[in-house]
């Protein structure tokens, strides 16, 4: 009597891939740290200041596309109509406070920590007209407010005598509050003869991936200006409002794709 | 998913025969190297839109109707794996590469409504993209440099949006099945750094974005009744990052 025995070889197949990729990753750099090479390590705390255009992506919810006839959030809601009184509301520009730790190994080799702090400073407010029954005016207001903590994985170079440029890439756990508020004449929902204004609250947090270019220019032998450019990639999951007191509820997801320039100051305390 | 693999195939034969054969008289002018790369991306031909509305929907019906049950999707990231072709002349490089993302199972979610039978939605996707770049080099030392440029992408992508039960919700009148490839081109750019890591060999790291739309794609679907259905057509935006580590070997000539 024989037995058939099935083997999902496609799925053995598909777990050996997956660890293998994983494996060479850190082959790559575990290797790359080659004992031959002299033995440098400096390590380098550094403080900065940065912005970021359109922080928070087109901020879209539920209620603007069921309710407010946009489909792409801030970048939708704008409209103007004679004999409504209007104004452009813009994408938030955010400004953030970080910190980082650099490690340098073997000349090349970066492991960077940082965190960040940051919130929108200009932008999500405005006024719009849209369409229930009849026009109303729409008045428009958005703000967000996020930390992260990156780390980055990547090398640097020396460059002529007093800089070095690095490349490093990861990903990075970013928690951030979005927060949205729209006030209407309207007595259609969402509002009603006894709430004309609307409030959504959403915190949540994500692992967007994180790609880091980076200068240093020495102007001491321990202290250097740093100039960075920073891409940030990935969102949350879709996220109820947790503002509940106005009797309506509202779906969004925050976004923290986007670039940040960055200025500030690092010292090298540690070098062996 | 079969021709994607056959180039793939080619080139890496390309790459080994030019590995192993000996040229004899043929003076060295600039360098050639084999790369071969590993490295991530997030959200692979840009499925985050429709997810996205996938779960405000599933997320408002569990709000508002009692006894809805659900599970979002998650936007996937993708890890990538490829080869490359360089040969630097002075401070040009010119660089034949390809790479090759794809999802892993997980990209899933369901919906259940009251006293309903359970929705099950996977979408799987992949990319293979064919860059052909021209950087400029700033050189520091032998084989320690940054390179900076762009050029064409050729793409070849895939996306299939499943569901088990359409009826059931979030969005009824959905197909079964929706299912989308095909070819087209766009651009990238690319920026990285190499050092040197043992003999013939170094070390890269690189971030390339890309961009490319696709013609309007006509679907290989199936609807709700179980009928093949050639609509709705789909754009895919091949918009995206990849972060690539890479270990390289300079061939002698």
């Amino acid at each position: 009597m024989t037995h058939k025995i099935y083997i999902n070889f496609n799925f053995i197949f598909l777990k050996i891939i997956m660890m293998r990729k994983i494996s060479l990753i850190i082959f790559i750099f575990i290797s790359g740290m080659r004992i031959a090479a002299a033995e440098t390590v400096s390590v380098s705390g550094g403080i900065y200041g940065s912005f970021m255009q359109s922080m928070g992506g087109n901020l879209q919810s539920y209620n603007q596309e069921n309710y407010f006839g946009s489909s792409s959030g801030i970048d939708g809601i704008n409209r103007s109509m004679d004999g409504y009184s209007t104004s452009n509301i813009e994408r938030l520009t955010g400004v953030f406070a970080g910190l980082d730790v650099k490690a340098i190994f073997f000349d090349y080799y970066m492991l960077r920590v940082g965190a960040n702090y940051g919130m929108s400073m200009t932008g999500g407010k405005g006024k719009t007209v849209y369409y229930n029954g009849a026009y109303y005016n729409l008045k428009c207001e958005y703000s967000l407010k996020q930390y992260d903590f990156p780390v980055t994985l990547g090398l640097s170079i020396p460059f002529w005598k007093d800089s070095r440029i690095s490349v490093s890439c990861g990903t990075a756990f970013a928690r951030a509050t979005y927060e949205n508020k729209f006030e209407s004449d309207s007595t259609s929902a969402p509002f009603s003869l006894t709430q004309n204004t609307i409030k959504g609250k959403f915190t949540g947090w994500a692992f967007p991936l994180v790609v880091l270019i980076q200068g240093d220019f020495f102007i001491m032998p321990e202290v250097s200006l740093i100039s960075t450019i920073s891409y940030y990639r990935g969102r949350t999951k879709v996220i109820k409002d947790s503002s509940d007191k106005d009797g309506n509820v509202d779906y969004a997801s925050i976004d923290f794709t986007g670039y940040r320039f960055s200025l500030g100051v690092s010292y090298f305390f540690y070098n062996m | 998913m079969m021709r994607t693999g056959k180039i793939i195939i080619i080139i890496a034969a390309v790459m080994i025969t030019v590995l192993f054969y000996e040229k004899k008289g043929l003076h060295a002018i600039g360098n050639f190297s084999l790369g071969v790369n590993t490295g991530a991306t997030y959200d692979p031909n840009n499925l985050e839109r429709d997810i996205n509305r996938f779960n405000r929907e599933i997320e408002y019906q569990k709000e508002t109707v009692s006894g809805t049950k659900g599970e979002q999707i998650d936007v996937p990231y993708a890890f990538l794996s490829g080869l490359n072709f360089k040969y630097q002349f002075n401070f040009l490089l010119f660089r034949l590469g390809g790479h090759f993302s794809k999802t892993g199972a997980g990209v899933k979610g369901s919906f259940t409504p009251p006293a309903g039978e359970k929705n099950e939605i996977k979408i799987s996707t992949y990319q293979a993209s064919f860059p052909l770049s021209i950087a400029f080099i700033l050189p520091v030392k032998e084989r320690t440099y940054f390179y900076m440029g762009g050029g064409m992408t050729y793409h070849n992508v895939y996306v299939k949006i499943t569901q088990s039960n359409p009826s059931a919700g979030p969005f009824p009148a959905s197909d079964r099945r929706d299912r989308y490839s095909g070819n087209f081109s766009g651009w990238h750019l690319l920026v990285g750094a190499e050092v040197p890591l043992y003999k013939n060999y170094s070390l890269s790291v690189e971030w390339i974005h890309q961009e490319g739309r696709s013609y309007s794609m006509t679907n290989d679907g199936i609807d709700n009744a179980g009928a093949k259905t050639s609509s709705p057509k789909r754009v895919i935006n091949a918009r995206g990052d990849f972060i690539l580590f890479g270990i390289n070997y300079y061939i002698s000539i």
